[in-house]
């Protein structure tokens, strides 16, 4: 649409409209999202891979010294809480807040010190999709003076088809409440459940 | 609406709105970390003169139907959104073209605003605006200010709301800021702030890493911590009936 003037464009889409916008169902997944995200061994990560895969997403940042340990150590937690057959198909994905510092070397220095196998991505993305993810996870955060980030601790888990299930807040117990959630996620088929009935609307 | 109509609103809502310079300025915050700076300097800025209107919203959605109600995800607007417009495509009588645009999350304002090559206003460059008056940049030690806000806050709501642009114009020539619609800013998630933080103490420790304690500069600036209280009470898919917002942008495009 960009070239036309005011009156060019709203000629364009009235245009469309007579002929019928086309029509498809709300996509639930957070898959729909478009996000730079690189991981820690520094290629370009899509969301979508993760398709077919119960998964734990969660933001954080490497120098994080206080909750971050914490939600590492309830991340592996709500893993052992999936039966065997079940946790090689987990995936985890951890966002950082801080895409300056974390580089994707940094990230995989912590993941080895984490001992974080190859189910787990740690990811950076640029400041804008950090604001998109923190606001679909109800994470908040700011950055302070001294580099280091203030932010609530979070825990979503996404069903195969990327659509958030469950989120919970804080830390310790208080992510037990995943357990369920994250065991049906796990549980469901990968075949997709298709939107709502697509009209020619 | 006839398809004439129809055309005269989208010619209306397509026009790129006016923008004024806002700032450089200096915000002291109203709540305020242990090691937060005490004072944030705002860079020159570009700000939306008004809060973005219905017709401008309904050009947008008529460019990208994966806004339009009915079509947007509810991870990213709630079951309110647009709720009172006629149609997804059709404002009504309930949303006249030139009243502000609300009950739209923050992930379709800010879509609306890149979709111009804009983008939200953050918190800080929205309040450095607000803290204006007629005639001071800075109006926020002014009680008399202060209480006019707050008369707002908690007068009843109109029956209907006024069209854009009915208030008198701040020193930078920004109009509606107070007294017409709340406005989501970029940053509204960065609002840490857990329970009555107007006085300081704990913020839960367990479920805020690095935050500490936030403490009200000015315990008078009530109506700062209203706004402060609203942000945090905010997700990003949330549409309310006197939510709106308005664009920003940076000085050289």
């Amino acid at each position: 649409m960009s070239g036309l003037g005011p009156a060019g464009r709203a000629f364009a889409l009235s245009l469309s409209l007579a002929c019928g916008a086309h029509a498809s169902g709300p996509d639930e997944s957070l898959y729909s999202l478009k996000v730079a995200l690189t991981d820690q061994s520094g290629a370009a990560f899509e969301l979508r891979s993760l398709r077919g895969h119960p998964v734990l997403i969660a933001m954080w940042y490497a120098s994080c010294a206080t909750i971050c340990p914490l939600l590492v150590a309830d991340l592996k937690a709500l893993e052992r809480t999936l039966p065997p057959s079940s946790r090689e198909r987990l995936r985890v994905v951890l966002v950082s807040f801080d895409p300056e510092r974390d580089t994707p070397a940094r990230l995989a220095e912590v993941a080895g010190a984490y001992q974080l196998d190859r189910r787990f991505t740690l990811v950076r993305a640029p400041a804008g999709d950090v604001r998109t993810l923190a606001a679909v996870l109800g994470v908040k955060y700011a950055r302070q003076e001294n580099g280091a980030y203030a932010h609530t601790a979070v825990i979503g888990v996404l069903d195969k088809q990327g659509v958030l299930a469950a989120r919970a807040e804080g830390s310790g117990a208080e992510t037990r409440v995943l357990a369920e959630p994250l065991r049906k996620a796990a549980d469901r088929p990968a075949g997709s459940l298709a939107p709502a009935a697509r009209s020619g609307r | 609406m006839s398809p004439l109509q129809l055309v005269a609103v989208l010619l209306a809502g397509s026009a790129v709105p006016a923008a004024q310079r806002v700032g450089p300025g200096e915000l002291r915050p109203a709540f305020a970390a242990p090691g937060a700076a005490a004072v944030v300097r705002v860079e020159a800025f570009l700000l939306d003169r008004d809060p973005v209107t219905n017709e401008a919203f309904l050009a947008f959605v008529a460019a990208d139907p994966g806004w339009q109600r009915g079509q947007a995800p509810r991870f990213l607007v709630d079951e309110d959104y647009l709720s009172h417009w006629a149609g997804p495509l059709t404002l009504g009588p309930a949303a006249g073209p030139r009243q502000p645009v609300t009950r739209v999350s923050w992930f379709a304002a800010r879509a609306f605003c890149e979709a111009r090559g804009a983008r939200l206003p953050t918190e800080a460059e929205w309040e450095l605006a607000a803290a204006a008056d007629a005639t001071r940049a800075d109006a926020s030690d002014d009680p008399a200010f202060l209480e006019r806000i707050l008369v707002w806050y908690g007068a009843p709501r109109p029956a209907r709301l006024p069209d854009v642009g009915a208030g008198q114009a701040n020193v930078w020539g920004v109009r509606d800021l107070h007294g017409l619609v709340w406005e989501w800013v970029l940053d509204f998630n960065s609002v840490l702030l857990d329970g009555d933080g107007r006085t300081g103490g704990e913020t839960g420790r367990g479920r805020f890493c690095g935050a500490g304690a936030l403490g009200a500069r000015d315990a008078r600036d009530y109506a700062t911590f209203m706004r402060q209280s609203f942000r945090t009470a905010l997700e990003a898919r949330y549409t309310v009936r006197n939510l709106g917002f308005r664009c920003a942008s940076e000085l050289s495009r």
